[in-house]
């Protein structure tokens, strides 16, 4: 492909991931199948029809030759026909539909298809194939001894012009319902693994090393030291990894135990960062019972601390609250840490930015338009203000 | 004289237990109050000289790898350098970079044998340095101790893998394959509205100076507001050119050593003279070691 025009790596799909199965290999034996399936029904059928109709002229086992021997060459002309016109015009849309990918994705080689096409096809490719058909038919009925066909009728023009009409229109159906369930699966176990992917990435944001180890640290020393402060740490720990564990688990919970979990997670962090840390944590009681996405909020603790308050020697004031605006869930975190302009200087460490992405997908999946997250300097001139709103009622 | 260590760590209850830790492994250390910052670090271990600092990675202010290369920079040139082991609770960067150079680090929550094996391996440094504290001054311009210099070069390499890890996580591209890099021939800087062609050859240094790099030329000095000012990142800048023709002399500068007229050693400290000019600039005790006469 030394010609620019003739390799259209820009247009929307590219050769290379060109799907096989729009391809004489791909497509075409596995249409292939059902046609043949299909054709040899449909000769059953008419061979019954006409035997239990006492229409049936000479010797039964003749007549079903014939039948079948039509069924099958028409068939088999409109699904050669039909099919290589079909995945002609698919090679060429291939580089013109700009959603190529997503509609081959969702319906296979129909995805790509249009109604004046499918029309056109029909006209043209069907008489076209009955003729073929007809034609092959005949041929190879000289091929069986004269004596075999007395007295057996053989279909007429139109008969036939019908009975390929109907084949094709019958494997084509079936195929593409063929397509869909086998697209509609692929994406079934896709969304799966999907789910499962985001479940485990959350685990694994939350359960950050850095963290779990200084914690387990601060432990180890507490330990010997002031074992009652151990104790309370550690309880905070377990109640911390229990609700991470469970809460990476489900799709909502209320939103008193999003801040139960937010406040073991502050009341470790002040233990570590000592007299740095101050928190404050404020839910109206009215609010513990609304239903929120797990874990949505602790990203924005974790951003506080680690690019508001840590970085900063003197530490400051972390404080978490929720309030009713209106029809809408407002959920604040402020820090009087060195706010956003200083923390976009800073050299990003591993992850930055993945928490503030991770919320609004989580926003738009879960409330479409109806939620934001807001960011923005500190009410005082200093530090940080995060706040989610979401729409109280879903 | 008791050895003395300085603990840098910002989590209190950390550098509390690591200083009892200390004392009860090595009764004859003298653990200064620890140092909650990577500002206060650098302060505080160049006004109190301690043989010895643990250094923890992550801190407020400065991190540990930074503040060590600034206590390096500064620290007095006749006195020894402090025994650096750096302590981190999880850095997979910066763990891996501390096996490849071999230098002494211990992992939170720290394991008292582990504790007991650095302070037996710190005890023997010590009493290696001790009988000739006046190994300095004498021979050439720089007379770098053996051991110090392995510990010079361990820093400079960890610094350097620091950059590369930070480097990477910002493109989120996998390392690039390492290819045969392209020399910079000519920079392109803007001037005004125009666009300047300037030899590399004809670059005295480059000095990083807040967002920009500044190319220092003959000329360049001689015309205000003719500056040129680049802003590729000197670390970026310093892979395209000739580690040859140009050294790095300071953590922002690099020098074209045609450029330079001599080295001479103005109150401890190596300067390099720039031919044609006046000012000096200053060698990094991180970089001195190609300084020698031949």
């Amino acid at each position: 492909m030394s010609s620019p025009m003739r390799s259209p790596l820009s247009a929307a799909g590219g050769w290379q991931d060109y799907p096989r199965e729009l391809t004489m290999y791909g497509s075409i034996p596995q249409t292939g199948r059902v046609h043949g399936l299909w054709s040899v029904a449909v000769g059953l059928f008419l061979w019954l029809v006409r035997w239990l109709d006492g229409q049936q002229q000479g010797p039964a086992g003749s007549a079903l030759l014939v039948t079948l021997m039509h069924t099958l060459c028409l068939g088999y002309w409109c699904w050669l026909l039909v099919g290589m016109a079909w995945l002609n015009v698919v090679r060429r849309r291939w580089q013109i539909v700009p959603d190529a990918r997503e509609r081959y994705d969702d319906s296979g080689v129909y995805g790509l298809l249009s109604w004046p096409l499918l029309l056109v096809t029909g006209l043209l490719c069907v008489p076209l194939a009955t003729a073929l058909g007809l034609f092959t038919a005949n041929s190879a009925m000289q091929a069986v001894p004269a004596s075999w066909l007395q007295g057996v009728s053989k279909p007429s023009w139109g008969l036939s012009l019908v009975l390929a009409l109907s084949l094709a229109l019958g494997t084509f159906t079936i195929d593409w319902l063929r397509v869909r369930l086998m697209a509609q699966q692929r994406r079934a176990e896709a969304a799966q693994r999907q789910a499962l992917e985001a479940q485990l990435q959350r685990l694994q944001a939350q359960l950050e090393p850095h963290m779990l180890f200084n914690t387990l640290a601060n432990l180890h020393a507490l330990i010997g030291a002031h074992p009652g402060r151990a104790q309370d740490m550690l309880q905070r720990l377990i109640a911390f990894l229990r609700s991470t564990l469970q809460a990476s688990l489900r799709t909502e919970h209320p939103l008193g135990q999003e801040f139960a979990r937010a406040e073991d997670y502050l009341a470790l962090m002040a233990i570590r960062m000592g007299p740095r840390l101050h928190t404050e944590v404020h839910l109206p009681e009215d609010l513990g019972d609304v239903r929120v996405p797990p874990l949505i909020v602790q990203p924005l603790l974790e951003n506080a601390i680690h690019h508001g308050l840590e970085p900063s020697r003197k530490g400051g004031r972390l404080s978490l609250t929720a309030r009713r605006e209106g029809q809408q869930l407002c959920i604040e975190v402020l820090d009087t840490g060195q706010g956003l302009l200083a923390s976009a200087k800073a050299p990003r460490r591993e992850g930055g930015g993945v928490g503030l992405q991770n919320i609004r997908d989580r926003l738009r999946s879960t409330y479409g338009s109806r939620a934001e997250l807001r960011l923005e300097h500190g009410p005082e001139g200093s530090g940080t203000l995060a706040s989610l709103h979401l729409p109280l009622h879903r | 004289m008791r050895p003395t260590a300085l603990i840098a760590e910002d989590e209190p209850i950390l550098a509390e237990a690591l200083s009892l830790q200390l004392q009860q492994l090595w009764p004859d250390l003298q653990v200064l109050t620890p140092a909650m910052d990577g500002d206060e670090v650098v302060e505080r271990a160049l006004k109190e000289q301690p043989d010895i600092l643990f250094m923890d990675i992550r801190m407020p202010g400065r991190n540990g790898l930074d503040a060590a290369e600034a206590i390096t920079d500064a620290w007095p040139v006749d006195a020894p350098l402090p025994l650096l082991v750096f302590v981190t609770a999880y850095d997979e960067h910066a763990m891996a970079a501390f096996e490849r150079h071999a230098v002494d680090y211990v992992l939170k929550p720290v394991q008292t044998e582990r504790l007991a094996a650095t302070c037996q391996r710190l005890q023997r440094m010590i009493a290696q340095r001790a009988p000739s504290p006046n190994a300095a001054g004498q021979g050439g311009l720089v007379a770098a101790r053996e051991p110090e210099q392995a510990s010079l070069d361990a820093l400079r390499a960890l610094l350097e893998a620091e950059q590369d890890a930070d480097t990477d996580a910002d493109t989120d591209s996998p390392p690039a394959p390492a290819a045969e890099p392209t020399r910079l021939r000519v920079l392109q800087v803007a001037v005004g509205s125009a666009l300047k062609f300037v030899p590399i050859e004809s670059v005295h240094y480059f000095e990083a100076a807040d967002k920009y790099v500044r190319a220092v030329t003959a000329e360049g000095r001689q015309v205000p507001g003719a500056e040129l000012l680049l802003r590729t990142p000197l670390r970026e800048l310093i892979g395209s050119l000739d580690p040859e023709q140009f050294w790095q002399i300071h953590r922002g500068i690099v020098v074209n050593i045609a450029a330079i007229d001599k080295v001479t050693r103005i109150n401890g400290r190596l300067r390099v003279h720039i031919r044609g000019q006046d000012d000096t600039l200053e060698v990094s005790r991180m970089f001195s070691q190609r300084f020698r006469a031949m």
